[in-house]
């Protein structure tokens, strides 16, 4: 006889089968052996409680995700990824309670930057990193609700004492501290440029630095993300003109503008960043899913800023330069000159 | 008659150091209004900045790497000829960031000149993307090297069907009238508009 499952356990299943990430309401029903409209249905009940959020809503697929979810945007990481990137942060967790004397956690930012420090100066690590909007992260966030499901990471002597020393040197640091640290890496340029050719001349408002900020973060863009580079261009050129060729009364508007676009900017970018870098940890049969997630979270972002950034575009574009002189040597414009030449 | 600029009069207008920036200024300041086509505003300038720009982004980087490897991914040889110039007076030291970012500057403050010019002195742009005839456009390619001319001049073409205009160029090489309607005899667009040569223009 075929026993009927309460509703109560249907949900428990749904939210079982959500636990290791985002699923589709057809996948949860596969595996759970329950139809479509049934599990669509305790799907909506689950949302009305609070404790899942539909990620995707298209004609072609409806997905859920746990709100819960420990990873960045429910992306479909895998459960070995997941439970890897888990289990490091709570051991850091662990030990940085165990040696400030049962002390609080540290902050999430200081826990992610041990966690991508430790990552990579061990060998043979698996655990993705990923650039985000303050710089390298691990693909989850930490959770103390969840230490307890939590299985020890396995360290050799060698890894436990680079951990503890780690651990010193981060205690010490402020979370803005520790991003800088981060950015003073190689490989963390674009970040650094941003932090002191952006974020500090915008502060101080200082136009003639903050210029040569956006022009050399603008070289330094990466050109894995090429699908938003008309928009950052765009940002860059309006910006740039609105420095140079606007009033002193007007810059100071301007800069206000530069402010609160770039901080749109910036998040678009590192949004798509995070993406780029999470795609090779995508197992295939969950590649469409990311995509989807990809495709919604950076269209809503473009969407936001796009109309700003045409009427900034606009406005910089109805400036007559005519009687603005040209204030640069004749090396220069004998270079230029070359560049334009085709 | 309508006037229509191909894009190197443009450019000439706004670089001091073109052989022709004088005659350009001249030209234009005597006619005020003109004609372009969709394909330049749209797809030919863009792409031109971006090429630009990268050559000196490309720089910069190379000079802020010191394992930098160049990316030439989108430059024509032109372009890569400028950037292999630069990269060896940064090698040689006689080139700093600093007036790297100043000449990237200048790049982006010529596109908003370029774009204003176009905005108040274009009066028409014509011949949408959609509807440029990719057979003439074929044609024009096997006697012109640059694709982006062809397009260009597809659309002049097209459009002198509707309306009477004259092209204003200093191209001698490529935008060589007598070759252009012998090659086209066989299609459906009997006339080429009178190409006049901006150098030409002010001798009388």
């Amino acid at each position: 006889m075929k026993i009927k499952k309460t509703s109560h356990e249907i949900k428990d299943k749904i939210l079982d089968e959500l636990k290791n990430g985002p699923k589709s309401v057809a996948e949860i029903g596969e595996n759970i052996n329950s139809n479509w409209l049934t599990v669509e249905k305790f799907l909506n009940e689950l949302k009305d409680d609070g404790l899942v959020i539909e990620v995707i809503s298209s004609p072609k697929m409806k997905v859920y995700r746990r709100v819960d979810d420990l990873a960045f945007y429910g992306l479909p990481f895998s459960q070995d990824i997941r439970d890897k990137t888990f289990s490091l942060l709570c051991t850091i967790a662990k030990k940085w309670k165990e040696k400030n004397q049962e002390g609080p956690i540290p902050s999430k930012t200081i826990l992610q930057k041990i966690a991508v420090e430790f990552i990579e100066s061990s060998q043979r690590i698996e655990v993705p990193i990923l650039r985000f909007h303050y710089g390298k992260t691990t693909a989850l966030r930490y959770d103390e609700e969840f230490e307890m499901e939590c299985k020890p990471f396995n360290l050799n002597s060698e890894q436990n004492t680079l951990l503890l020393n780690l651990i010193d040197k981060y205690k010490k640091m402020s979370a803005r501290k520790a991003e800088q640290e981060q950015y003073k890496k190689e490989d963390m340029i674009f970040y650094r440029v941003k932090e002191k050719g952006i974020i500090q001349n915008l502060l101080i408002k200082d136009s003639k630095t903050l210029e040569l900020g956006l022009l050399k973060l603008s070289a330094l863009y990466p050109l894995e993300l090429v699908d938003i580079f008309p928009i950052f261009d765009n940002f860059i050129y309006c910006s740039i003109n609105a420095l140079n060729l606007s009033s002193k009364e007007d810059k100071t508007g301007y800069l206000q503008k530069i402010k609160e676009l770039f901080s749109l900017v910036w998040d678009m970018v590192t949004t798509a960043y995070f993406f780029s870098d999470a795609e090779k940890y995508i197992t295939q049969d969950k590649k469409e899913l990311f995509f989807e997630i990809k495709k919604n979270i950076l269209n809503s972002k473009i969407l936001n800023l796009s109309p700003i950034l045409e009427d900034f575009k606009s406005e910089v574009e109805s400036i007559n330069t005519e009687n603005i002189p040209i204030n640069i040597t004749e090396r220069a414009k004998e270079a230029i000159h070359s560049i334009l030449e085709d | 008659m309508d006037i229509f600029l191909d894009t190197c009069i443009i450019i000439a207008n706004f670089d001091e150091k073109d052989k022709f920036y004088l005659l350009a200024k001249r030209f234009i300041s005597k006619n005020k209004s003109f004609i372009i086509s969709i394909y330049q505003e749209k797809k030919e300038l863009p792409y031109f900045f971006f090429r630009k720009d990268k050559i000196l982004s490309e720089a910069i980087k190379f000079s802020a790497y010191s394992s930098y490897s160049i990316d030439t991914k989108d430059l024509r040889p032109k372009d890569e000829l400028n950037l292999k110039k630069i990269i060896a007076q940064i090698k040689a030291g006689s080139l700093m960031q600093s007036e790297l970012l100043i000449w990237k500057r200048e790049i982006y403050l010529l596109r908003q000149k370029i774009n204003y010019f176009i905005r108040n002195n274009i009066s028409r742009r014509v011949t949408p993307l959609e509807k440029i005839d990719s057979n003439l456009v074929n044609l024009l390619n096997s006697l012109i090297n640059n694709k982006a001319d062809c397009y260009i001049l597809a659309s002049a073409i097209q459009e002198s069907k509707q309306i009477k205009l004259i092209i204003i160029t200093t191209d001698k090489g490529d935008w060589n009238r007598e070759r252009i309607v012998e090659i086209i005899k066989q299609t459906s667009y009997k006339e080429v508009p009178e190409i006049k040569y901006l150098q030409d223009m002010f001798r009388e």
